[in-house]
This record gives C-alpha cells, sequence and structure tokens, in this order.
C-alpha cells in the first residue's frame, strides 16, 4: 500500500500520448527520481499529481484518498517548478508565507516558521528581497523554501538542480536531501541525470516516451539496466549488435559483422544460447586498455583522443571495424592512429536478447 | 567602432526637435489663455484671467460638461477595465482555434473611422426609447476605447508565466484568491496604463458624442465645440491649460503609484 499512489495514469494531447497507463506506488518519506529524456512527460505526471491538468484516465490517491475530484488548492502537494514560478511582485518572506497566511496563522506563528525555513535554505537576511535581486541559486532556494514551509504531504521536485552551476549543484543535492530526511517528506524529484538520481533517490524510476522502462533501487539501475534504453541513460556506451554463434561454458563468439567474430567471456552465458540475436554494452569506464597485447584482449587503433580533466576519452576503431569507447584515467596512452588493445571484463559486460 | 560623436549630435539635434514640436502648440496655449484681447494674437498683448473666469460664468455650460466628460469617462473605464482584463485572461491562457480572430476583434475598433462608427450607432439607438444619451454615447466610448485596455493586458499576458498561478494554487490559494493576490497585482501595471490611455481617449472624444448628443447630456469637447461656432476667444485655450494641468497631475499620481516605467514600456 503507497501513499502516494498513481494507477494507470495517462494523459492525452490531441493524438500524443504524454503518459501512458503509468503505475506507481510510493511509501510515506520515500524518495523516487523520474528519469527521462526531454519531452517524455515527467512534467506531465507531476501536474497531474498536484491537479493542475485533468488526466484522461487513471487515478492518483495519497493516502488512500482519491484526489481526481479534488482541485489542486485543497491537494496540500507542494511542488518545485522547473523555472521556479516565484511571485515577481512579493518579497522574499511574502513568497514564503503566502501559504501559511492563506491558512490563517497566527502571525508570531508564521514568522516563526517562515524564519525557521529560511535558515534552512540558508537564505537567512534575504527576506526583503524581491526575487529580481536574486542570483538564480538564491531563487532556487526560495522556490524550495516555498514549497517546503507549507508542510505538504507531498512534494514535487520538477528538476530542481538544472539550471545550477556544478558546485552549488552540489551543495543543493546534499541540501535537499537532508530536508527531505528532516521533514520525512514524500517526494519524487525529476532530473535527467542519472547521477543526481542514484544519488539522491530510494528509488528511481526510467521513462520513456510517457512509459515506465524500469524502476529499482540506485544500485540495482545502476548496474542491471533492464533494457538497453535504460542502459545508454545509465551512462552505458559501446553498442554492439550481432548473434552467438558458438557458446562454451562462460565462453561466447559473437559474429558483429559477416565474417567478423569476437570472443567474449560473460558471467551470465547461461541465460544466452546459440543463434540468440543479442545486443552488447558495457560502460567507457570498464573497457580495459592495454599498450601491448594481452590475453583475452582484442586489437584495435585510437582515432580519437579526448582529454577530459581527469581523465581521456579514447575512441577506438577495432579490428573488426566496431567502434569502441573507453575511458582511461592514468595510463600514457600512444598517440592518435597507433594500435591499442581492449578487453570487456566478464563482469561488466551485458549482454541483451533481442 | 563607429563614429560616437557624430551619432550623439544627430540624436540630440532630432530630441531637441521633437520635445519643440510636441511642446510649442502647448506652450502657445498656455501664454493664450492668459491673454488681454478678444483676438488670438502672438505675442500676447497684456495679462488678463478673465478667460478663466469666463468658464465659470453663470450661464457657461462647460462645469457641467466637464463633469459629464470625467462621469462617462470613468464609468466607460471601469467597465472596460473588467471586460478588457477578463477577455484578455481568457485569450491568452487557454488555447483553442479562433484565438488570433478573436484578438484582432478586440482590437478593430481602433481602425473604425469614428464618424462611420457614430453614425451606425446613431442609426441603430434611434428608434431605442430605453437608451438615454448618456448611455448611448457611453456605449460607443465602450466599443472605441477598449482596445486600448486589451492591447495593454494583452501585451503583459503573452509573456505571463501561467505556472506562478499554478504554484499559488498548489500552495492553498482558490481560483479568486489567485486572481486578486497574484494575476492581477502583476499585470496590474500595464491594466492602469491603458486605463489611462482609454480615459482620456474617452475624455477628449468628440465625434461620437457629438452624434449622440442632446440638450439634456452634453460633454466638453463637444460643448466647446458649440461654443466655437459662435465666439471664438481663448476661453478655449483657458479650458485646455486646465485640462492640461489635470493630464498632468494624472501622469505624476501614476508615476508615484504604479511609475512612468510601465507606462512607457507597454
Ligand atoms: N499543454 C500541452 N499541449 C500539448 N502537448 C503538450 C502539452 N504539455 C506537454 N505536451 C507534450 O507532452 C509531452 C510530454 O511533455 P512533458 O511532460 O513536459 O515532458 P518532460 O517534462 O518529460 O520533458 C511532450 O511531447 C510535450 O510536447
Ligand atoms: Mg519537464
Amino acid at each position: 500500500m503507497g501513499y502516494l499512489t498513481i494507477d494507470s495514469l495517462t494523459k492525452k494531447y490531441g493524438d500524443l500520448t504524454a503518459v501512458k497507463s503509468i503505475n506507481l506506488k510510493i511509501k510515506q518519506g520515500e524518495m523516487v527520481a523520474l528519469l527521462g529524456g526531454s519531452g517524455c512527460g515527467k512534467t506531465t505526471i507531476l501536474r497531474m499529481i498536484a491537479g493542475f491538468i485533468e488526466p484522461n484516465a487513471g487515478t492518483v490517491s495519497i493516502n488512500g484518498k482519491v484526489m481526481n475530484n479534488i482541485p489542486a488548492y485543497k491537494r496540500n502537494v507542494g511542488i518545485f517548478f522547473q523555472n521556479y514560478a516565484l511571485f515577481p511582485h512579493m518579497t522574499v518572506i511574502e513568497n514564503v508565507e503566502f501559504s501559511l497566511k492563506l491558512k490563517k496563522m497566527k502571525k508570531a506563528e508564521i514568522k516563526e516558521k517562515v524564519e525557521y525555513i529560511l535558515g534552512l535554505v540558508k537564505l537567512e537576511g534575504k527576506g526583503d528581497s524581491y526575487p529580481r535581486q536574486l542570483s538564480g541559486g538564491q531563487q532556487q532556494r526560495v522556490a524550495l523554501a516555498r514549497a517546503l514551509v507549507m508542510e505538504p504531504d507531498v512534494l514535487l521536485l520538477d528538476e530542481p538542480l538544472s539550471n545550477l552551476d556544478s558546485k552549488l549543484r552540489q551543495e543543493m543535492q546534499v541540501e535537499i536531501k537532508r530536508i527531505q530526511k528532516k521533514l520525512k517528506l514524500t517526494t519524487i524529484i525529476v532530473t535527467h541525470d542519472q547521477e543526481e538520481a542514484v544519488s539522491l533517490a530510494n528509488r528511481v524510476v526510467i521513462m520513456n516516451e510517457g512509459e515506465i522502462e524500469q524502476i529499482g533501487e540506485p544500485g540495482e539501475v545502476f548496474n542491471h539496466p533492464a533494457h538497453p534504453f535504460v542502459a545508454e541513460f545509465m551512462g552505458f556506451s559501446n553498442f554492439m549488435e550481432g548473434k552467438i554463434v558458438r557458446k562454451e561454458g562462460k565462453e561466447i563468439q559473437i559474429e558483429v559483422a559477416e565474417g567478423k567474430v569476437m570472443n567474449q567471456s560473460y558471467d551470465r552465458a547461461d541465460e544466452l544460447a546459440v543463434g540468440d540475436a543479442v545486443v552488447l554494452t558495457i560502460r567507457p569506464e570498464a573497457v580495459l586498455i592495454s599498450k601491448t597485447e594481452e590475453d583475452g584482449y582484442a586489437q584495435g587503433k585510437i582515432v580519437n583522443m579526448t582529454y577530459k580533466g581527469h581523465n581521456t576519452m579514447v575512441d577506438i576503431l577495432s579490428s573488426f571495424n566496431e567502434k569502441v569507447q573507453a575511458i582511461n584515467v592514468d595510463m600514457v596512452l600512444p598517440k592518435e592512429g597507433e594500435s591499442i588493445y581492449f578487453a570487456f571484463p566478464s563482469d561488466k559486460v551485458i549482454i541483451y536478447k533481442k | 567602432m563607429y563614429e560616437k560623436k557624430k551619432i550623439n549630435w544627430l540624436f540630440k539635434l532630432i530630441t531637441v526637435i521633437a520635445f519643440m514640436i510636441i511642446l510649442a502648440p502647448m506652450i502657445v496655449i498656455v501664454i493664450v489663455s492668459f491673454n488681454a484681447t478678444e483676438i488670438i494674437t502672438f505675442p500676447p498683448q497684456g495679462l488678463s484671467m478673465k478667460w478663466y473666469a469666463n468658464i465659470f460664468a453663470e450661464n457657461s455650460k462647460f462645469v457641467d460638461g466637464f463633469l459629464n466628460s470625467v462621469k462617462l469617462a470613468i464609468v466607460a473605464t471601469l467597465f472596460d477595465i473588467v471586460i478588457g482584463v477578463l477577455a484578455s485572461i481568457s485569450v491568452t491562457k487557454y488555447s483553442f482555434k479562433q484565438k488570433g480572430l478573436l484578438i484582432s476583434l478586440f482590437t478593430s475598433p481602433m481602425f473604425i473611422p469614428s464618424i462611420a462608427f457614430g453614425f451606425v450607432l446613431l442609426q441603430m439607438t434611434a428608434s431605442m426609447r430605453i437608451l438615454t444619451p448618456f448611455l448611448k454615447i457611453l456605449i460607443g466610448h465602450i466599443i472605441i476605447i477598449l482596445p486600448y485596455i486589451i492591447r495593454n493586458t494583452l501585451g503583459i499576458l503573452t509573456s505571463y508565466d501561467w505556472t506562478i498561478d499554478d504554484a499559488a494554487a498548489s500552495l492553498g490559494a482558490n481560483p479568486v484568491k489567485v486572481f486578486f493576490k497574484i494575476t492581477l497585482p502583476i499585470i496590474k501595471p500595464a491594466v492602469l496604463s491603458g486605463a489611462l490611455l482609454a480615459f482620456l481617449y474617452s475624455f477628449d472624444e468628440a465625434v461620437i458624442s457629438s452624434l449622440l448628443t442632446s440638450a439634456k447630456f452634453t460633454t466638453l469637447p463637444v460643448q466647446i465645440i458649440n461654443y466655437m461656432e459662435f465666439r471664438f476667444d481663448p476661453t478655449v485655450a483657458a479650458i485646455s491649460t486646465i485640462l492640461m494641468a489635470i493630464s498632468l497631475a494624472l501622469m505624476i499620481l501614476m508615476d508615484k503609484f504604479i511609475g512612468l516605467d510601465a507606462l512607457t514600456k507597454q
């Protein structure tokens, strides 16, 4: 029994089905990350939970109560908008106390709560500023404070960290997690950053074109993506299609092109059979590379190197004409155009049946 | 880099010329209104307040006309603020097929010659006995000044972020509270600047009013036209001077309460 339950939720815009019969149960105090590319329906789901738009089918329930016919202003769902949506004609304090004043709370109580929440988001001393006088990061924290102070039953965060530079972003990630835990808020956070999703959430939901592709705990989704689509989202690359032509224990042979066969050992080889059409994938940082020929390594040629500060992205063209991407941290690399050897560790590679 | 100095000079010259074009008639009117002679001469010959006294003379109807015009302009403007704001919100917030058509319809009275419009209105209302002259002119003004309010309001609403209203709703505000606490305060400067233009247009309007007027209800511009048919003295200049002073006072008040920035931005 979920605290927030979404049942066969569907939203259509003309011919486009933005959200296709989504089911999701979220426990009280749990934080779930919605992860997916632009336009896959994340915001639409949040807007249906908040009550701004009506679903074409399905229900949203909070604490066992169906919300479909309850207007947004009676739902007690706090929402953080991607563009903050602060009230431009009100100061920080007026923005934050808006919900408390509507509840006709006593002045002293309002003051106390506003001060507490502004402290929590580190905005002390900014109370009398107008939104336009604040930096992007500060505006964002006002929006967060405004949603938190109402003590919502459900908190919805729509890409709360997308417009921040990486330092502030990491600080805010820690803050959001801390506040969410402290106030035990049932939370959905939308993001398109897999690392943010796995570091913040108790569970991660990966969406594609209005549908859920996989739901799981961060480690599970990160390391064992259920489909090639999820894998790509979780940072896997080096997708290679082929057919299994031989199998012996853990050792398999995949024909990636006419007459081109790669040897690969795979820990879960027993799930596969000769004749299966498959897709192989591995993260670039899991690819092993070496300057000299080693046992189990295949040969290739460096076609491009991109220096990225703490590591180097190496593009390799294998001898069977496949592009392979590897990330190298500390090895002194040969030059572009020179020969290199690479291998896919048997526990890091994933092979999907097509 | 282009030559800044030359461009600066050119801009300054054009600005000065523009100011002179705008200010010269006003200055002439003010000077003439204090002129001692009946025939309008320039430069003036002697100083006098008699034209001002003339406005308030016993048999003069200028004060009545002024009060009628104010009443008319206020009622028409208030009415149009309500219609204009609601109509602008409905065409910007919701998307539907005939949206563009509706917007052009709302602003179309701006492009109809007022003499033609006044004629049509006269024909249509001639047989309607229940309509007093005030109501007839009011209907005319409500229609012709609406575009000024709608254009200004639409201007701000087309870039309005409706998620702000959603945010207010999620924080517990019902639709009425959202409108009065969020939407209206945000669009208020644009609505008021449109309302000021509409008010001044209605107050100044002579064509429709003179077609629909009657002895019972005459506006100030109509009164002035009637007066000028028989007399041609600086009384009219004195009235204009007073009106300009009132307009200036209105502008200063607006500036104080909503800022002239908002007026010029639209
Ligand atoms: N009001 C609307 N009218 C028509 N289509 C819409 C509307 N809102 C969203 N969509 C469409 O629905 C899909 C999902 O949108 P959205 O939920 O905003 O995606 P996301 O937040 O995941 O980027 C998109 O294809 C978008 O174009
Ligand atoms: Mg979105």
